[in-house]
């Protein structure tokens, strides 16, 4: 099936963006109309793009069928678009997050500078990132891959501190690397296949030396955009240079391109036979597994919080990174699920920190104790989100761990469950003080709490909405991400 | 269809009741007394559903409920005889805790937080006996588990803090071994329905232990089990008492009754493959046992805190229980005098210590001090809380007529019939120190009792203004004295009602049933007062000496020994780690950039200065080409045409100098008379002459070029040369001026000797190239 429909996702941000632009160069508007003209052009063309996500349901994922989109003739080989269960679910999730986190920022940004360079780089990226997961062939994810570093790019140096443009720089340095490793993979392949596509039935069944190396470049290659071991040194400095919805935007959601882009290499591209007879997984998992443990390991010592939560993200990426190594259903389903598990909680994390900086302005972590009673409803949130990372029943994180641990000794490798297990406790390491000073601990002379003080119900809403997400599913007999995240699954592995 | 229907609808209602309970209590958020009530309305009829479902079990059998899809892979509910004495403890021992919080609890901070976190811990414990496979049991477990932190931290002291922090990471510790053996057996027994673990499970090599480590481990740290019991003497007491009362009372059961799940439903006795399992595990969960029955009994007597007290008691009375579950596990098949008789002291346990943990918290109300050294005399204050006090006394004692002597002395059984199996040495000393133990028990609450009710009057007793009796505040704990004095009497009737199990893991073909024990015998009497005399008679040795007061150093505490290493280890490693991975690395990678410059610096040094240099030369060198160039083709070119008409006219000039010369000579000479025929030879030879003169000319011409460097210029000496030569007129003159020398510098010359050797050599060559066809 074909059809033009499926580019409307990626279509809205784009006029939303034009849209922007009319509004801004109108004149004879007024101040306050204008403003609110921005927030609501801005929100919508957001929430138009996730409820067109919608429309797809019934083809997708009832019929099951895969529509796509060619265009033969751009850039010598064709560009192609495809829609399939798997970026179906991550598109669904994915845009209905970023729905919140735009409303989230609308707030957040209201006294921060240059806000309409940041709202419309938010949009664009928007566009960018779904039309990243809508890609079809290599040659097509390679080209929004690289349109969102540099998109991304801008969030990052939004403050436009020495420290932020520092941090921005090493980003773009090691993402357009990564691009390079992309490339090669692309000419090697597009060489001895004569095809790019993303198929059912991979095609790659053999190797040569050149094939193996396209595999681990391009696999290494999206893992710096992931934030893998040992290309994840922007991460922690990245994250958190960039203003909190930003930071929820990269944490959450663009470091999971990567892992989508390692996901289709593995499971598209390459025959998973071949990967295992090679032991090429092996390696990978090694990988994974030092990722995870750096991560966590990283986040104990942090005392700022969004580093905290920065390193946290490379901990929760080796879960990712792992899940698709095992090469069995319950570790793909692990990771599928994973991705947006971690989209929504660490989104929520990252919006619950922005919300304290925004009300207190610091982010020391040894100076919160007693924030839950200053903003109770946000530090609810931040907890049941943590305790979700950790992977408490009957939080999301819990299935993950569960999928994820299934797949290990499934795939005889009880050593990761250990790993997985010992992983979590780190997380409780990390995540428990954070409460524990917010809702056990009296304010000292030190922390800087107040009386009462809660956000806008504009920033509050998404942060509560993200929480509940991570357990109201869990709960009720039916588990809508979890069966998306099985029919996604259930195409990449048997 | 309603029949079954019905009561599964109740067991999914008890389950949930606690929970909706929660999202009530924010309706009585600001009003501490309706809030209360509210709350004692939820905790009986919790109580109540347990009640009728404890009927309905026992007229129905098994009741269960399936619910599909709920955390992925769906709850499974199911209330079992074995689970109705749980059920039942927990929900009236909550409901009495929560009648008794009223009192105790009314004008404390944080109430809302407090009374949320009773209702989820409610919940959690009650699901985590009603559930019907592992994975519910798990779910619920860790919400008790997680709740019950914030029973804990309550005070939020330094003290409570650190308790609770202590708790909190071995509860998720606990739970994370639990996991663990969650996953293994699942992926091994394909299923996680108690019932159906055990005939699916098929176990390779060494599995089988980690799968019993795991959960031993993880019900263990909720049971206060050795050597992971470290956090229960801290968390207990710090909790307010209500919550004290439960957690020691209720929840450590919870991991009793988990190890039992364990060693009768994952590895069952009925299974012959998992017998070597068993043994060993029973071996090891009596040697773990008794060590905690003995250590908790032990530093029970060092503490001066009541409530810790209690707390270390309860850590060894889990020993009792667990030597019980222990012994149930080695026996196999005949160990249902085992498990029972671990079940008549969980009872035992559950209505003594909850008892006692709220008369201590009465007694702290009035005062606000938990040490008993402060104490004494109380006997005259409070009359009816001493009573109570007595019989709960006497029951953790043993004192015969009371439940504790049954439920010990079946555990005694139980022992002993599990020495009598295999006569194992091991389960002898185990038997010794059970009764050893058994008289350390009468020596802590001998002191507990001494110091707080009998003695002299002190200041702080003498504040205490005489007691009268409380609804809320005493009711609930002499309901459970009195249930302690019954269920001590009746031990048959509890036996028939509650403790008979029927369910296929626990159906027992060999052994003895606790039945079967005559407990009310002179055997057993004598027994137990021998241990409390014995006892008694160690108290007053302490006592007289004051040993009981000595501090037991920190550092020797397990927690100093094992615990805080390992946990500084795993910092450490984090540390190293990080050093190793994310320093280095990040130092590397920042590094790269930096090396990638050099080398392009050295690159850019080679390739492109050379070149730029280079390049920038190219210029230069090629407009000194090109002006070489246009000296050689241009200059000269134009020198030469610009000579060239000077050249022709001084060619034309040569020419005509030349031919007009001669022809004038020739006119001269043949103007000339001819006058002698000398002279005509003279003009005979004149011409040879003139020739010879030309060549000899040329010779000059030649030496002057060839010939080495004059001062004067070559045109001056050619010119001297011809005038010279023009101006011979005569051969001699010629020979002379060859031979002679006098035309010094120009043909004979010493320095130019070669150059006439040359000339000698060419006549000779010539010579003897005209003269050799001759010879």
């Amino acid at each position: 099936m074909s059809s033009f429909l499926i580019l409307t996702p990626v279509l809205f941000p784009i006029l939303g963006v034009l849209v922007l632009l009319a509004i801004k160069f109108t004149s004879g508007i007024k101040r306050e109309l204008k403003d609110k003209l921005y927030d609501y052009s801005i929100f919508l063309f957001t929430l138009f793009s996730f409820i067109s996500m919608l429309g797809f349901y019934p083809a997708i994922i009832r019929a099951g069928e895969k529509i796509t989109l060619e265009f033969p003739n751009i850039l010598l080989v064709g560009i192609t678009f495809q829609l399939d269960a798997l970026s179906y679910y991550l598109i669904l999730i994915i845009s209905f997050i970023w729905t919140l986190i735009v409303m989230y920022s609308l707030d957040y940004m209201k006294e921060e500078r240059s806000k309409m360079r940041f709202h419309l780089f938010v949009l664009l990226n928007f566009a960018a990132c779904i039309a990243f997961f809508l890609a079809g062939d290599l040659l097509t994810m390679f080209l929004f891959f690289e349109a969102l570093t540099v998109l991304s790019y801008v969030l990052v140096a939004h403050a436009e501190t020495q420290q932020a443009i520092k941090a921005a720089n090493r980003y773009i340095f090691l993402s357009l690397i990564g691009g390079l490793g992309i490339l090669f993979a692309i000419f090697v392949i597009y060489n001895t296949h004569g095809s790019l596509a993303f198929a059912d039935i991979p095609y790659i069944t053999t190797t040569t030396p050149y094939l193996t190396a396209a595999f681990f470049l391009s696999i290494f290659s999206f893992g710096i955009k992931a934030g893998i071991f040992p290309f994840h040194i922007w991460l922690p400095i990245a994250h958190p240079a960039a203003p909190s919805p930003a930071s929820a935007i990269l944490s959450g959601i663009m470091i999971k391109t990567g892992a989508f882009g390692m996901i289709r290499i593995m499971y598209n591209m390459y025959d998973i036979e071949m990967i295992r007879d090679l032991n090429w997984h092996i390696y990978l998992m090694i990988i994974a597994g030092i990722t995870i443990f750096l991560g966590s390991a990283g986040a104990i010592f942090e005392y700022d919080i969004k580093r905290r939560l920065a390193y946290s993200s490379i901990s929760q990426i080796g879960y990712i990174m792992l899940g698709m190594t095992f090469l069995n259903y319950s570790g793909v389903l692990g990771n599928v699920f994973h991705m947006t598990a971690h989209a929504a909680m660490k989104a929520c994390l990252f919006m619950a920190a922005g919300a304290i900086m925004h009300q207190t302005g610091e982010r020391d972590l040894r100076r919160m104790s007693g924030i839950g009673k200053m903003m109770p409803f946000t530090m609810l949130s931040f907890t049941i989100a943590a305790l979700a990372m950790i992977g408490l029943p009957p939080l999301t994180g819990f299935i993950t761990k569960w999928e994820l641990s299934m797949g290990a000794i499934q795939a005889d490798h009880v050593f990761y469950v250990f790993l997985l297990l010992l992983s979590s406790l780190m997380n409780l390491i990390y995540y428990s003080p954070i409460i524990i000073a917010a809702f056990f601990k009296e304010r000292d002379n030190d922390s800087i709490t107040t009386e009462r003080n809660e956000v806008s119900w504009k920033m509050l809403t998404p942060i509560v909405v993200l929480a509940l997400s991570t357990f109201v599913f869990d709960i009720v007999p039916a588990n809508i991400p979890l069966q998306l995240a099985e029919k996604a699954a259930s195409i990449l592995i048997k | 269809m309603f029949n079954s229907f019905g009561p599964s609808v109740l067991l999914l209602l008890t389950t949930l009741t606690p929970f909706l309970g929660v999202f009530l209590i924010y309706f009585y958020r600001n009003n501490e007394d309706k809030r209360s009530n509210f709350l004692i309305i939820i905790t009986s009829l919790v109580f109540l559903q347990v009640i009728a479902l404890s009927y309905l079990n026992s007229n129905l059998g098994v009741i269960n409920l399936r619910i599909a899809n709920v955390m992925d892979r769906g709850l499974y509910l199911a209330i079992t005889r074995f689970d109705v004495i749980f059920a039942l403890l927990i929900s009236g021992v909550w409901m009495l805790a929560t009648i008794y919080a009223k009192k105790y609890m009314a004008g404390e901070t944080f109430q809302n937080r407090f009374y949320v976190s009773w209702l989820i811990t409610l919940g959690g414990t009650l699901g985590t006996v009603l559930s019907g496979d592992l994975f519910t049991l798990f779910i619920f477990f860790e919400i008790m588990s997680i709740t019950s932190y914030i029973l804990i931290v309550h005070n939020q002291d330094e003290e409570a803090m650190s308790a609770a922090k202590v708790y909190l990471f071995m509860a998720v510790v606990g739970g994370l071994a639990i996991l663990l053996g969650l996953f293994l057996v699942n992926h091994y027994a394909d299923t996680l329905i108690f019932s159906e673990i055990a005939q699916n499970l098929e176990l390779t090599g060494n599995m089988g232990y980690v799968i019993g480590l795991a959960f031993l481990l993880g019900f263990g740290v909720k049971a206060g089990m050795f050597p992971v019991h470290i956090w229960l003497p801290k968390a207990h007491p710090v909790a307010p008492t209500p919550a004290s009362a439960l957690l020691s009372g209720i929840m450590i059961k919870t991991g009793v009754y988990g190890i039992i799940i364990t060693f009768h439903y994952v590895f069952s006795p009925t299974i012959s493959a998992h017998h070597y399992l068993l043994e060993f595990f029973g071996q090891l969960i009596v040697v773990l046992g008794t060590i905690t029955m003995l250590l908790g009994a032990v530093l029970a007597i060092f503490q001066s805190n009541m409530k810790a007290i209690l707390a270390y008691s309860s850590v060894s009375q889990v020993g009792f229980i667990l030597v019980g579950v222990g012994s149930a596990a080695y026996l196999g098949l005949a160990g249902s005098i085992g498990v029972e008789s671990a079940l008549y002291h969980i009872i035992s346990h559950a209505l003594f210590k909850s008892s006692l943990f709220m008369i201590v918290g009465y007694i702290y109300l009035q005062t606000h001090d938990l040490n008993i050294y402060h104490y004494g005399g109380l006997w005259k204050k409070m009359p009816i809380t001493m009573v109570a006090f007595i019989i709960g006394m006497f029951g953790i004692i043993g004192m015969p007529g009371f439940n504790g002597f049954v439920s010990k002395n079946l555990l005694h059984e139980a022992l002993h019939e599990a020495y009598y199996f295999h006569h194992l040495s091991l389960l002898h000393y185990a038997e010794v120190i059970f009764t050893f133990t058994s008289s350390l028990t009468v020596v802590y609450f001998s002191k507990l009792f001494y110091h707080l009710f009998l003695g002299k009057e002190s200041d702080l007793t003498k504040k205490i203004k005489p007691e009268k009796f409380s609804i809320s505040g005493m009711l609930p704990f002499s309901i459970l004295a009195v249930l302690v004095f019954i269920t001590g009497l009746i031990p048959d009737r509890l036996y028939t009602w509650f403790i008979k199990l029927n369910e296929s893991a626990f159906t027992f073909t060999e052994g003895p049933e606790i039945a079967e024990v005559n407990i009310f015998t002179k055997y057993f009497i004598q027994s137990s007062l021998k241990a409390i005399s014995i006892g008694l008679i160690i108290f007053i040795f302490l006592k007289f000496f004051s040993i009981y007061k000595i501090k037991v150093p920190e550092w020797l505490s397990i927690e100093f020994l094992i615990y805080k290493p390992a946990y500084n280890l795993l910092f450490s490693l984090s540390s190293i780690f990080l050093w190793l991975f994310d320093k280095k690395v990040n130092q590397l990678q920042l590094q790269a950039p930096g090396f990638l410059m050099k080398i392009s610096e050295g690159f850019l040094k080679v390739f492109d200065e050379r070149v730029n240099k280079t390049q920038e030369r190219a210029p230069a060198f090629l407009m000194k080409i090109s002006e070489s160039f246009l000296k050689v083709f241009d200059e000269k070119v134009n020198n030469t045409q610009e000579e060239a008409p000077r050249i022709l006219i001084k060619v034309s000039e040569w020419i005509s100098n030349k031919f007009d010369t001669e022809i004038e000579e020739v006119n001269i000479e043949e103007k000339r008379p001819v006058t002698e025929g000398e002279e005509l030879e003279m003009t005979d030879t004149s011409l040879i002459f003139f020739l010879i003169k030309k060549i000899y000319l040329q010779f000059a011409r030649l030496n002057i070029i060839l010939g080495p460097n004059r001062q004067q210029s070559s045109k001056e000496r050619l010119h001297k040369a011809k005038k010279q030569i023009n101006n011979i007129d005569s051969f001699e003159d010629l020979t002379c001026y060859l031979y002679g020398g006098r035309y010094e510098g120009v043909f004979w010359d010493i320095k130019n000797l070669d150059f006439d050797l040359y000339i000698a050599l060419f006549i000779l060559l010539l010579l003897i190239f005209v003269l050799s066809p001759v010879v």
